[in-house]
């Protein structure tokens, strides 16, 4: 039974591309339009901070799988508007607001210290002065839900250390990327966790509405790594030859119902997707969010994939869980157009433009 | 005569490329416009004339204009809403003010103009400022002395006078005047003043031409 979703509003000032963005009225499934450029992916990837907050690379992660060098103290001004300035994100959740400050700051002994052991085997160590210099601090709560940590550049990279960690609420989160393909083996381990969670029929079902061939998934051994396969009437497959269309719903429904009151970040997913299914995809991910409780976030160009979405989520009787925001930018500084699911009707009606 | 200023068919998405936008309740008032914009002399390349099909549809028309990219971004930067009385004047200038808030636009005034955030916003109400009617309540004033209009309303009128309970007059005596008018045969106003029946350097038109002055000198 659905009680709520995390992410309920989000103010994002000074960090990477984002001036200042403040979006406003988010639910449990949001879609992200917007020009190229305008800030999707850079918008997914901070709500993927927010929540990997535990990670002491977590700021660096992002640009990782984007596979952006990050070097020196010059690497530094990629999380900043203006690195002279602090970045600050605030966004709502259902316990009440929070808010997290990234600032440029000296890193104190302690920091140090645990940046330096945490190198120990590196070709670079040469005790605390290596990391003597700037670093980022990252911050949040007060009190016994105190959180910070620093980041510091070192070698190509970056290293992280955590100083305070005070009790804090944070989702699991997901991100599926096109970029970022899930390997056998962790499919195979998300299955496994769906199956201990008892939530084995429960993904057959949705599955079966896009394949009712599918009857079971079954994790088979080739070589030493573990596989899903697919059995059907016909025999066992693969996943991975059932096609992409098939495997990003199985990754999908796995991420929402592993993750559980968690949060799905989906990039540009349905670019995998067959027009023909795209509406079928969304009333599944609808039903399962809201079954397993989870909020989703997607971005699309697609005209075609967000007016899917709106129907798919009106078939699974869930009109009120969508919200569509555009993203835009003019004069550097980046807004967001909200849509609910009756303005996408009428846009939809009158032959609109939205994206 | 080729249409100008309205997009027929519609094209779906439609992107809104250019800088002014009116959006009227029905086909009649956007080829009236087209025909007023023409012979002004108006820029036939910023403007468009868009028709909603009745007055019920103006709101989601509003809202969703109000969300587009062409809106947002500034690229489509003054949108008028033309509409009749009808009945009530004060009624219809209070209803639509209340549907351009809803759609978070701004409310002018029948009338007027109102600027916001680099965008003009319009509302004008047939047949003028303070008057109950519509569009051929306007157009009937421009003609009133023409003798294929007198002949109309005497031929309305009479009707009346035996009993026959005929509604909109106004619309029936501009239709009896085109149907004796020379050019090609035609149900409604807009058609008819495509065949150049409507002498737009009349008064009557005046104030109209005033608002449209004011509205499309936006900056």
């Amino acid at each position: 039974m659905s009680t709520g979703f995390y992410f309920h509003s989000i103010r994002i000032e000074n960090f990477r591309l984002f001036r200042d963005l403040e979006v406003s009225d988010l639910k449990r499934i949001n879609i992200i339009g917007g020009f190229n450029g305008a800030g999707k992916s850079a918008l997914l990837e901070t709500l993927f901070f927010l929540v990997d907050l535990r990670n002491p690379i977590c700021l660096v992660r992002p640009f990782s799988w984007r596979q952006t060098p990050l070097m020196g103290d010059e690497g530094l001004g990629m999380f900043f508007q203006d690195l002279a300035q602090p970045a600050k994100i605030s966004y709502g959740t259902p316990n009440g607001k929070r808010e997290i400050i990234i600032e440029k700051a000296t890193l104190p002994p302690a920091a140090v210290s645990a940046l330096s052991a945490t190198l120990i085997s590196g070709p670079m160590v040469g005790g605390s002065s290596v990391f003597a210099g700037n670093g980022l601090r990252i911050k949040s709560g007060t009190g016994p839900h105190a959180f910070e940590s620093y980041l510091a550049p070192h070698g190509d990279g970056f290293a992280g250390t955590i100083t305070k960690l005070g009790s804090q609420e944070l989702p699991t989160c997901q991100l599926l990327s096109s970029n970022l393909r899930v390997s056998a083996v962790e499919m195979a381990e998300w299955w496994s966790d769906c199956i201990k969670q008892n939530k084995r029929d429960a993904v057959l079902s949705y599955l079966k509405i896009l394949d009712p061939s599918v009857n079971n998934l079954t994790i088979l051994y080739n070589g030493p790594n573990p596989t899903i396969y697919a059995e059907r009437h016909s025999g066992m497959i693969p996943i991975d030859l059932l096609g992409d269309g098939f495997r990003n719903l199985l990754t999908t429904i796995l991420s929402i119902f592993r993750l559980r009151n968690g949060i799905v970040l989906l990039d540009e997913v349905d670019t995998a997707l067959h027009y023909t299914i795209t509406d079928k995809y969304w009333e599944i991910v609808a039903r399962a969010a809201n079954e397993a409780d989870c909020q989703i976030f997607a971005t699309s160009h697609s005209r075609e994939a967000i007016l899917s979405a709106a129907t798919g989520i009106e078939r699974a009787g869930r009109k009120a869980d969508f919200r569509y925001l555009r993203l835009e930018k003019a004069d550097s500084i980046h807004s967001a157009v909200l849509y609910s699911h009756e303005d996408i009707s009428i846009a939809s009606q009158h032959g609109f433009e939205f994206r | 005569m080729a249409y100008k200023y309205i997009t027929l068919p519609n094209i779906s998405p439609h992107s809104f490329s250019r800088e002014v936008l009116f959006v009227t309740e029905g086909q009649d008032d956007a080829l009236f416009l087209e025909a007023l914009l023409e012979a002004r002399k108006e820029d036939v390349g910023r403007i468009e004339v868009r028709y909603t099909d009745g007055i019920g549809g103006i709101s989601g028309f509003l809202s969703g204009i109000a969300k587009s990219p062409a809106f947002t971004q500034h690229r489509l930067r003054a949108i008028c809403v033309i509409v009749d009385a009808d009945d009530s004047f004060q009624e219809t200038e209070k209803r639509f003010q209340k549907e351009l808030h809803t759609a978070n636009l701004p409310s002018p005034n029948a009338g007027a103009v109102v600027a916001r955030d680099r965008h003009w916003i319009g509302l004008y109400i047939f047949p003028r400022t303070g008057s109950i009617g519509m569009l051929e309540d306007l157009v009937l004033d421009s003609i009133r002395t023409d003798p294929r209009a007198e002949l109309a309303n005497n031929v309305l009128q009479k009707r009346i006078e035996e009993g026959i309970p005929l509604d909109l007059v106004s619309k029936r005596a501009v239709q009896i005047f085109l149907a004796i008018s020379e050019g090609q045969i035609c149900r409604g106003l807009g058609r008819g003043i495509r065949n150049g029946t409507i002498p737009f350097d009349h008064n009557t038109f005046e104030e109209l031409n005033t608002f449209l002055d004011d509205f499309l000198a936006y900056r």
